[in-house]
């Protein structure tokens, strides 16, 4: 078509405002502008349909119930409810992280394990997470407050040193016999401070202090028995600095 | 009034106070054995394994045994009492005092791991 015949066209259409006419010369209509469409999203979108627009879907679920909610619950059709059940990672696991979740979870478990034998009812702080890589990091962090944790119990005499090597049994209900000072003294003489293996007790009599172990005031979290080891002057203190905090903590504020 | 006891304390110290409060708590490694904040002064004893201790508390004229004391301060004392317990948060003896702030002199027979500690208030 010419642009010339196009364009008379065009100004004919707005001249008349005949824009729905199939036939501008004519001025008989070729469809019917009520005519329906088909929406948008379905196969045949945008065509022009007979009736009124139903589905496919819709026209097969002719005489069907719609809907299974029962009139004597709460519970509403398309409302999310709690589930007990936790999500699943979001993220599939690999088997570099497969194996990298299971050492974590080891020394995780390993290192409170460590702890707990010091401190039973020590926990570490918790954590939560959805991703593989959050629960390697997560199980990490409470390795390492583990270790933090095993390295003050050692540091403040809290269960046998690593120079632990001698000990007597603890007597109940009695103050230890000159027999037993003497088997002390002499384990500490040996072997030295089962906590920080110094050789000199630091006391004027040269007598080493006998320590419980586990400490007396934690008594109430072990079954077993006490040992006593030979402890220098400054493993003792120390170790009563931290018994005595760890109380308050416990017990809270004394008056 | 003056009190005492007679004891071989867990780890060889004991703690004076009023108010025990985990974050004002004394050193207990320094070379004296002995050591104060304005809550709580810690006292090192005899050797456990060389025998008991004896303590004693009261007013300061009463129970003075007349040499220098060893430690010397002032102890906040909100509930009007000073209390000697162990590190293991056992009460040994207490004494009512009458202020909120409390001078506390501490004597031992002996520079280190004395067997006789003196308190004295006021």
């Amino acid at each position: 078509m010419a642009f010339s015949k196009l364009a008379g066209l065009l100004s004919g259409l707005v001249r008349t405002g005949d824009w729905n006419r199939g036939d501008v010369s004519t001025g008989r209509h070729h469809y019917d502008p009520t005519q329906p469409r088909v929406p948008a999203g379905n196969s045949d979108g945008g065509q022009w349909t007979a009736g009124g627009w139903r589905s496919e879907r819709a026209s097969a679920l002719d005489g069907e119930v719609l809907s299974d909610a029962t009139p004597d619950n709460e519970w509403r059709p398309g409302a999310r409810y709690a589930s007990r059940r936790r999500a699943p990672p979001s993220d599939p696991t690999t088997p570099g992280q497969a194996v990298r979740l299971a050492t974590a979870n080891a020394r995780a478990r390993d290192s409170i394990g460590e702890v707990q034998k010091r401190e039973p009812n020590w926990q570490p702080a918790p954590f939560v997470s959805n991703t593989v890589e959050g629960q390697i990091a997560g199980l990490q962090a409470r390795a390492r407050e583990a270790e933090a944790r095993l390295q003050e119990l050692v540091r403040h005499g809290i269960g046998p040193g690593p120079f632990a090597c001698d000990w007597i049994p603890a007597p109940i209900g009695r103050r230890l016999n000159s027999a037993e000072r003497a088997e002390i003294n002499r384990t500490g003489d040996l072997w030295g401070c089962h906590t920080c293996g110094a050789r000199n007790p630091g006391t004027a009599s040269g007598t080493w202090f006998g320590d419980h172990q586990h400490p007396t005031a934690m008594s109430f979290l072990f079954r077993r028995g006490q040992r006593i080891y030979p402890h220098c002057r400054s493993c003792s203190g120390r170790q009563g600095g931290w018994i005595t905090q760890w109380m308050l903590r416990l017990k809270g504020t004394q008056k | 009034m003056t009190r005492s006891i007679r004891i071989a304390p867990p780890n060889s110290y004991i703690l004076v106070a009023d108010v025990l409060r985990h974050d004002q708590l004394p050193d207990f490694t320094t070379q004296a054995r002995i050591d104060g904040t304005k809550f709580c002064v810690a006292v090192g004893c005899e050797v456990d394994l060389d025998g008991e201790t004896d303590i004693t508390i009261g007013p300061a004229p009463d129970v003075d045994p007349g040499n220098r004391p060893v430690f010397d301060t002032i102890l906040e004392t909100p509930n009007r009492k000073v209390t000697v317990w162990t590190i293991e948060i056992e009460k040994l003896l207490e004494e009512k005092v009458a202020t909120g702030r409390t001078r506390v002199r501490i004597w031992g027979n002996r520079p280190e791991f004395p067997d006789r500690v003196v308190i004295g208030l006021g």
